[in-house]
């Protein structure tokens, strides 16, 4: 039972990547991402014509308005899901959303205001790299 | 692309040839890059022909690579599947696949090159428990970094190419003094990029072979290393600057710069110091000599016929020409090799007088030389995005040149 239980978001993970296009997990800070996250998340009802998952342990507000596309998870499935990223590429349409102090990211380019904010989310949503 | 990669093209295709499983097959390719062009050589010379390479990016489409058209990904749905093989040189072999899977391709799929050992697209108890013992296998060799540095930050470069190398000495004293860095040291994979490192003054550096890298950098990202930083546009997988590009024009260099270390669009690049004087002066006729550079790593090659024709027009003009090569790569026809160390080649171009070469990370190494500096681009986009070649890699100071179908060279 418990191995069932420790492994649920690895099942849940198999069949949100079945069942979305994207997923972002958003992680950081309490003060930063609420807002972060409203602001991600009614870009992508507004504009995007993929389907898109938005995972993070933090409520946001009017959280209600994104039932669709925003889910909260458990603190110790954000970690389980970062460990598992940061093991291997298991995917290239899952993404943690936060700056890193390992390496360089496209939240640098807001920083030093080679792109606005709205554009860092359009990048984010519909960049793909695949040279 | 690198010779390694290259061999191991040469023996993988050997191998599927040897396993009859290109007979009768219609081939496609996917991904156009340098390495797909390779490929796509080495099949024609063994007199296979490429029904078409696949790629993403819809500027490509409908434009060729030696008669080898370039279709979008859903073309391969039209081939009767179990007729099929689909060839893959590319970094971006498992979302490759993938996608082919999800457009609901079931034919062959064949990986030539393995060039990205980070990526396995399966969550598999298996796959998950073999990623396990690497990310293991790379906490050992970082424990042994730290032992031979030990207090030492640690700056681990995932990819070995001189353009990256440079840009990352060109501003990494930048974010050193920012993050308050004190005593560092620079892992690279190659002797070739630990000389780059070495033209920016007395670094300490370390070479590792790309495996070792590889796992290394999977071990400080797996345990969150406070004392390691990957300075790379691209890599490994975590890296989202490239998404950028999606919305924006942004050179490579701004890439690093602003992506990368963080630094305003205005930091002025540091430049290189330890420069020596080339060992190998009565070879060189001064001013009247060429130094031709027709091989890079990622951007797609240039025909033949324009080098020839390039060097013709030098030759008749009384210009000694030279090729720069390394290992085994051959001297353009009607000019002599020439081998020279990095610490040298500024001093060997400046003294020559001409530097002509396609754009790759060998450019970057002698942006600084004063003498007359050509770089060419192939006409083509870079990896998904709408940007040409030069958009991206445009030097300041220098002839920058796209190279067209037909190009005629003229000496001004």
């Amino acid at each position: 039972m418990v191995q069932k239980n420790k492994m649920q978001y690895l099942e849940n993970l198999k069949s949100d990547l079945q069942k979305y296009d994207k997923i972002f997990l958003v992680l950081g800070e309490e003060k930063t991402v609420p807002p972060f996250l409203t602001a991600f998340c009614s870009v992508i009802l507004a504009e995007s014509k993929e389907k898109v998952l938005v995972l993070s342990v933090f409520h946001m507000e009017n959280e209600e308005e994104y039932l669709a596309i925003f889910r909260k998870i458990t603190g110790k499935d954000a970690l389980n899901l970062s460990r598992l990223y940061r093991m291997y590429e298991f995917s290239d349409r899952f993404f943690i959303l936060s700056p890193d102090k390992t390496f360089g990211g496209i939240f640098n380019f807001l920083e030093t205001g080679l792109l606005d904010r709205g554009e860092v989310f359009r990048a984010l949503l519909y960049g793909k790299i695949n040279g | 692309m690198d010779q390694l990669h290259l061999q191991e093209m040469k023996e993988n295709l050997e191998r599927l040839v040897q396993d009859g499983q290109l007979q009768g097959k219609k081939i496609y390719l996917f991904g156009h890059c340098n390495a797909t062009e390779e490929l796509a050589d080495l099949l024609l010379k063994q007199n296979y022909s490429v029904t078409a390479i696949l790629d993403n990016n819809q500027a490509k489409h409908g434009s060729y690579y030696r008669k080898i058209i370039i279709v979008p990904p859903q073309d391969i749905l039209k081939e009767t599947q179990g007729e099929s093989i689909v060839c893959i040189a590319a970094r971006a072999y498992a979302a490759m696949v993938e996608q082919l899977n999800r457009l609901g391709y079931t034919g062959i799929i064949r990986k030539i090159v393995d060039y990205n050992s980070y990526a396995e697209y399966s969550l598999s108890a298996d796959t998950i428990a073999r990623k396990q013992e690497r990310v293991k296998r790379g906490m050992v060799k970082l424990r042994e970094i730290r032992k031979s540095y030990p207090g030492y930050f640690k700056f681990l470069c995932p990819f070995s190419a001189l353009g990256d190398i440079y840009f990352t000495m060109s501003y990494l004293p930048y974010f050193i003094q920012n993050r308050k860095i004190g005593r560092w040291m620079i892992a690279v994979i190659g002797n070739a990029c630990a000389k780059v490192v070495k033209l920016f003054g007395d670094v300490l550096v370390m070479v590792l072979s790309q495996k070792d890298m590889d796992e290394a950098i999977q071990a400080a990202l797996f345990t969150n290393a406070a004392d390691v930083f990957i300075p790379h546009q691209d890599r490994p997988y975590v890296v989202n600057l490239s998404k950028a590009l999606y919305i924006k024009q942004i050179s490579l260099e701004k890439i690093y710069c602003c992506g990368v270390f963080g630094l305003s669009e205005s930091t002025k690049p540091f430049k290189p110091v330890n420069l020596r004087v080339f060992q190998g002066k009565e070879q060189i006729k001064p001013g009247k000599t060429v130094i031709f550079s027709p091989y890079a790593k990622s951007v797609t090659a240039l025909k033949g016929e324009f080098w020839e024709r390039v060097v013709d027009e030098y030759l008749r003009h009384g210009y000694l020409c030279y090729t720069n090569v390394v290992q085994n790569e051959v001297p353009l026809p009607g000019t002599l090799p020439i081998c020279p160390d990095i610490l040298e080649i500024q001093s060997l171009v400046e003294l020559a007088g001409v530097f002509i070469g396609i754009r790759s990370g060998l450019c970057d190494v002698i942006r600084e030389a004063d003498c007359r500096k050509i770089a060419l681009y192939p006409d083509y986009c870079y990896c998904d995005t709408k940007w040409k070649a030069i958009d991206m890699y445009h030097i300041e100071g220098w002839e920058n040149i796209v190279v067209g179908e037909e190009v005629s060279w003229t000496i001004n």
